[in-house]
């Protein structure tokens, strides 16, 4: 470290002198006017400079300082700013990792109450320390919940994100052909699968086979228009509706027509309701 | 000073306990004098030194004491010579 001293006296002519008597190392010694001479010196040798030109007939100070010194002067005089940007690097190097936000997304976000209590469990709530470690345990026990299949614990600045998917339930097709539980007449196929057996206006009856399944498995469904019956016996007339009534309940498709009619035999009134409606028969087909 | 160490070893004079004032001169450029015990004058065209037991007077122009350490003194500026004094 090197500073720089200015000193000025009327008998300029001396100052090399002293500072060699006093054995003290110096440089760029030179006069900067008539009274005034310059010269750098090593730090540690400061006090003893002072010490020499102590005397009244000297105006002397240190003018700066050089190298090394010059940068610790510079720091000293900033040492504000310095703290400052210290404690910037340290909230950039250690408060990054700090978590202020849990964000829970993907189609298991409905676990969302139980993924804040394990995070919390995992030491990662709101204002933790977020370590790749924690992450990975926190990862685990969440997998841990009924029909995850997918979970990633990641830290996007001060944001947890965790993505949590279902496992997707796998499609059960069902096996073997369409085969009609009632009787019907045909109205519209659609086969993706398989052999349809009948066409557009074809008449079936019950346990006829409408779609034959390709190796074992049939997709399609055919809508086709059916006929439900009721019969309804009372001592009364005008009871036409029990015996719709008694119709609707196996009529489980869309009504399009339906009749009653109305016979007396004996004492006693039959009544007999035909209700035509559509009805979707379907295999592995919504 | 090696330069000078090695004058020494070759005229045989380093045995002889040489007690002079030792010095190299670069002319128009810097002086190296050795043993330097005393700055008797110091302005910007002379400069006056105790070395050994003699005293030196390094005439120029715009001389500077670039450095002192050790008794070591390097004058800078344009010397123009170095000659004995007997002040």
């Amino acid at each position: 470290m090197t500073v720089e001293i200015c000193v000025r006296c009327v008998g300029i002519e001396t100052v090399a002198g002293k500072l060699v008597r006093a054995k003290i190392s110096f440089s760029d010694l030179k006069k900067t006017d008539k009274n005034t001479v310059q010269f750098c010196i090593k730090a540690k040798d400061e006090k003893k400079v002072f010490a020499i030109f102590e005397n009244v007939c000297y105006n002397i100070s240190r003018k700066s300082l050089r190298g090394s010194a010059k940068v610790f002067g510079v720091l000293q005089k900033r040492i504000g700013c310095i703290v400052g940007m210290l404690f910037l690097l340290a909230c950039m190097a250690f408060g990054d990792p700090v978590i202020l936000r849990i964000r829970v997304q993907g189609s298991g976000s409905f676990y969302q109450e139980d993924v804040l209590r394990i995070l919390e469990e995992n030491e990662l709530g709101v204002t933790s320390y977020y370590t790749a470690a924690k992450a990975d345990a926190a990862e685990r026990s969440v997998l841990q919940l009924s029909g995850i299949g997918f979970c990633s614990v990641s830290r996007s600045g001060h944001v947890l994100s965790v993505r949590l998917d279902v496992t997707p339930q796998p499609f059960l097709a069902q096996t073997g052909d369409l085969v009609a539980d009632r009787a019907g007449v045909v109205r519209t196929v659609v086969v993706l699968r398989g052999r349809a057996c009948l066409a557009a206006g074809d008449a079936f009856a019950e346990d006829t086979v409408l779609i034959e399944a390709d190796r074992g498995t049939a997709v399609g469904k055919i809508e086709a228009l059916c006929t439900a019956f009721g019969t309804y016996e009372s001592d009364a007339e005008g009871k036409e509706e029990f015996a719709l009534a008694m119709a609707r309940i196996q009529a489980d498709g869309e009504i399009v027509a339906s009749s009653v009619l109305c016979r007396k035999e004996g004492e006693r009134y039959i009544y007999e309701a035909e209700i035509s409606y559509v009805k979707i028969f379907s295999v592995n087909m919504a | 000073m090696r330069l000078l160490g090695e004058i020494l070893e070759k005229i045989g004079a380093e045995e002889m306990a040489f007690v002079g004032a030792r010095y190299v001169v670069l002319d128009g450029c810097a002086a190296y004098i050795e043993s330097v015990k005393a700055v008797l004058s110091f302005t910007p065209d002379r400069i006056c030194v105790r070395a050994g037991k003699g005293t030196l007077v390094v005439s120029g122009e715009c001389l500077c004491i670039r450095s002192f350490a050790d008794g070591d003194m390097w004058i800078s500026g344009n010397v123009c010579g170095v000659a004995r004094c007997s002040e």
